[in-house]
């Protein structure tokens, strides 16, 4: 991860938290009416981007990184990864001004959950708390390991 | 300075739910009240969450967890005690212990006698424990937590 002090980060918020996702990351915000939405109850996608001959999947997630299966949605974040992109269902997303995000180094205490490491690697701080900075690999793995 | 105050070890008491910690004072950067929580995802049971404290962000442990009990939600009397990083850590990775009460100085001489092994918690986060007054203390294990807390490394 490069120098979090001079990032611009992409504030998402979904099942009541909210996270940030370092701005050099590779994303697109996706309106849910150009999206294709999963219909069927079953399965952990609630719905996909389909680009050409590929689908990418969205899911919506609760406060701990749970699947759930929601109605009430407008918007996910894809984030651009080596086999195309995969997507988040968000409530709130808009960037942060370079000036307004102080994030600090941090490492999640215990085993990583990926293989590729700890989901977070940085935190921002500010006057309502502590925001989580996503690590990008470590999010595409986990929801690469997801399935449809 | 006479040998006897030499002697003599600077350590903060930390109420838990499992017992009385007993830690060197040089450990400890500050103890606070409990602020505002934030819950990591994935963190293990024994994370309670991560506060924001001095511009940094600091993992909270709950001792009771690690020992396998449930922790109690914060009360007024909890308090936040932050420790210093473990040795070979990076510089911003303070860590720190829930307390259900204040913690308390306490000075540890050569009067202090050590707890037999079956008076401690069968755990590997307990190195030792003392015996202060007829109270027992318990005196963590820094590097069981260190491999505990960072794992790949």
């Amino acid at each position: 991860m490069a120098d979090p002090k001079q990032q611009q980060y992409l504030s998402m918020t979904f099942a009541g938290s909210t996270f940030l996702l370092p701005g050099t990351t590779g994303f697109t915000i996706e309106q849910r009416e150009n999206l294709t939405v999963n219909e069927d109850s079953d399965g952990n996608a609630s719905a996909w981007r389909v680009v050409r001959n590929d689908r990418f999947p969205a899911y919506a997630l609760d406060g701990h990184f749970q699947v759930v299966r929601r109605v009430d949605w407008e918007r996910a974040v894809f984030v651009d990864s080596t086999s195309g992109s995969i997507g988040v269902i968000v409530d709130d997303v808009h960037l942060l001004a370079r000036a307004q995000a102080q994030v600090a180094p941090f490492t999640p205490l215990g085993t990583a959950p990926t293989s590729v490491g700890p989901l977070f690697g940085g935190a921002w701080i500010s006057e309502n708390g502590v925001a989580l900075v996503l690590d990008p690999n470590a999010l595409v793995a986990y929801l690469e390991g997801l399935g449809d | 300075m006479g040998r006897a105050s030499q002697d003599n070890i600077h350590t903060l008491t930390i109420p838990t739910q499992i017992g009385t910690l007993i830690i060197p004072s040089a450990t400890i950067a500050e103890v606070l009240n409990v602020p505002s929580m934030t819950p990591i995802p994935f963190a293990p049971p024994w994370v309670s969450g991560v506060i924001a404290w001095r511009n940094t962000a600091v993992s909270v442990v709950s001792f009771e967890a690690l020992l396998g009990t449930s922790p109690l939600p914060p009360v007024s009397a909890s308090k936040i005690v932050v420790l210093y990083p473990l040795p070979g850590r990076n510089r911003w990775e303070f860590f720190s212990i829930m307390a259900v009460s204040e913690p308390r100085p306490q000075e540890v001489n050569n009067s202090a006698i050590a707890l037999p092994a079956d008076e401690l918690p069968q755990s590997p986060y307990i190195a030792a424990g003392l015996k202060l007054r007829d109270q027992p203390f318990f005196i963590p294990d820094f590097e069981a937590l260190r491999k505990t807390f960072y794992p790949q490394s």
